[in-house]
């Protein structure tokens, strides 16, 4: 059975499905621009995406998610020295402690009231910036996001999946793209936790997001097309004629 | 199709590679020449009609009052401006749904006594006997403000204390050692009965026992200003009209208080009169209406008042980009609505 088989009402369900995924994408990218660029639409560089997962998490989110708030770049690269010299307690208070004070603690202080506030991470002691030293994302962060990640994404992919089964595309264009999608799958949520250990792990997150949304994108356009149209290209009659 | 898919990979490398642009600002404003003759009245010109809107959302505030905040937590300031040979005209107006200012009142109590109302929280500041308020910071030469606007100079008190000191105020307002910014501060009460915005300035003072204010100072003056009407703990003068429903008292029509005034119930806690010198620079009115302020301002593009070098922006070269913020004080002592970021004026 192939899909253009369907009686309209199936195809018009199939092809409103595969739209909202086709958007859903679309947001989801922004999403995560904009938490790497600190709310910047611009696509971000590939150091920052690197930064944010595999980066000293206090850098990464004044370089990313907290910049708008940073009063100096110079403050960055103070932050990023003291941080690979090991964070040493004797230098924080004539190093870090004015910066901290100048562009974090306003928010980031266990009884700001400030529309912001952030109480949970409050960044007014040598020990409350120690906390957040750590390389890569926070364990709690990382557990949660890749558990629903994986449950989420994957039962995405195999619902369209199914569908491109059932196009009348090229077998090989199936295969690659359902293997594409779960491998991006496997290495985005992956990496997240790699990239704590190994940094270089960070700069391989933009190519496995970008395989695991291409091969979705591309399975959600391709069973749309496949519901009303010859796939141009690579449908198999195609080659057959 | 590999030709097909090595283009898609070479594309989406390519994005990846962009470097990432600079914090940007939150808007631009754009000022236009005009060659009307602006009236500083509240009401907008036709000539306004041609000014380019800047619209800024403030939706922060620094913190939620003990007793709790009837006041605005967001509106929209919607902000026009323009410059002729001599001055640089501003036209704001934002969504305000009460006209507040009634500011320290004083009010006859039902034994013949005098009560000056106030409902201060813990930070003894007031919610409720207050003004509507405006103000918008201007960078003089504060690095950090071209990036974050405002917040260059706010600094919050952390477990009670600000720079080691004992605060009760939640925020107080000082930069960089030897920078400034300059801050217009309409009142609704102090100083718009008398056409004009409070001129004043933020330095980087942190010692309480200089300047109570820390950084946040009056531009300096010849005369003029306004002060609480008290003395021993009853009001010091009348209006000029007993009958008046009066919010201020003009300096130059004051009548000594004396106990024997039945005809009057309620008594203004402000008496005011103009400043003049630097203080005096901004001349602004503001009418209420509609559920919105509208302010119009007028203030020289460049000043030359004493200190004018270091208390006020100067808009002296055209080409240049100007920095600033805006914020909103509805009937409220210190709590305010603003924006993050920054915002930048451009002549065109």
């Amino acid at each position: 059975m192939m899909i253009k088989a369907l009686n309209s009402a199936a195809r018009i369900a199939l092809s409103g499905f595969c739209l909202s995924v086709l958007m859903g994408l679309a947001y989801a990218m922004l999403a995560i621009t904009m938490s790497v660029t600190g709310g910047d639409t611009l696509i971000p560089s590939l150091e920052k995406v690197q930064q944010k997962y595999a980066g000293v998490m206090i850098v990464s989110a004044m370089q990313g998610s907290m910049y708008e708030h940073v009063s100096e770049d110079e403050s960055i690269d103070a932050v990023k020295q003291w941080v690979e010299a090991g964070a040493p307690e004797n230098t924080y208070d004539t190093n870090i402690a004015e910066i901290m004070d100048t562009d974090c603690t306003n928010c980031h202080s266990v009884d700001s009231s400030m529309t912001e506030a952030m109480p949970s991470m409050p960044l007014s002691s040598y020990e409350e910036v120690l906390a957040v030293t750590s390389r890569g994302q926070p364990w709690g962060k990382i557990a949660v996001q890749t558990h629903t990640h994986l449950f989420a994404i994957s039962a995405l992919i195999m619902i369209l999946a199914i569908a491109l089964s059932y196009t009348q595309i090229l077998d090989w264009v199936k295969y690659l793209l359902i293997s594409g999608a779960f491998l991006g799958l496997w290495g985005d949520a992956l990496s997240w936790t790699l990239a704590k250990y190994i940094a270089f792990v960070g700069y391989l997150i933009p190519f496995t997001g970008a395989l695991l949304t291409g091969s979705i994108a591309a399975m959600a356009m391709i069973v749309i097309l496949d519901c009303w149209i010859k796939v141009p290209l690579i449908s198999a009659t195609n080659q057959e004629s | 199709m590999r030709k097909a898919l090595t283009l898609i990979a070479a594309t989406a490398t390519s994005i990846l590679l962009i470097p990432t642009a600079q914090a940007k600002p939150l808007g631009i404003l754009d000022n236009i020449a005009t060659p009307t003759a602006i009236v500083v009245d509240g009401m907008a010109e036709t000539a306004w009609d041609a000014a380019p809107a800047l619209t800024v959302v403030l939706d922060q505030t620094p913190y939620e009052p003990s007793n709790g905040y009837p006041g605005i937590s967001k509106t929209t300031v919607t902000v026009r401006s323009m410059h002729d040979d001599k001055n640089v005209y501003f036209f704001l107006e934002w969504d305000d749904p009460t006209e507040s200012l009634n500011r320290f009142p004083w009010m006859k109590q039902p034994d013949g006594s005098w009560k000056q109302l106030a409902n201060k929280d813990d930070t003894g500041h007031d919610n409720t006997y207050y003004e509507d308020k405006m103000s918008m910071l201007w960078n003089i030469n504060v690095k950090a403000f071209d990036k974050k606007g405002c917040g260059a100079a706010c600094h919050m008190a952390k477990g009670g204390k600000q720079q080691g000191l004992d605060d009760k105020a939640p925020g107080r307002k000082y930069t960089k050692p030897g920078t400034t910014i300059d801050m217009w501060h309409w009142k609704g009460v102090r100083t718009n009965p008398n056409a004009q915005i409070d001129d004043q300035f933020i330095d980087d003072n942190t010692d309480p026992e200089k300047n109570k204010g820390w950084g946040r100072h009056g531009d300096s003056k010849t005369g003029g200003g306004y002060k609480d009407n008290i003395a021993d703990g009853k009001p010091a003068f009348v209006q000029a009209d007993l009958a008046a429903d009066a919010t201020v008292i003009f300096d130059s029509q004051k009548t000594p208080f004396n106990g024997d005034m039945d005809e009057i119930k309620r008594i203004p806690g402000i008496v005011t009169s103009a400043f003049t010198g630097s203080r005096g620079d901004i001349a602004a009115k503001g009418i209420w209406k509609d559920g919105k302020w509208r302010v119009e301002i007028s203030r020289p593009l460049v000043t030359s008042g004493e200190n004018a070098d270091v208390q006020d922006v100067q808009f002296n070269d055209l080409n240049k980009s100007y920095s600033f913020g805006i914020s909103v004080f509805d009937n409220s002592q210190i709590n305010h609505v603003y924006h993050n970021g920054v915002l930048n004026m451009v002549f065109k």
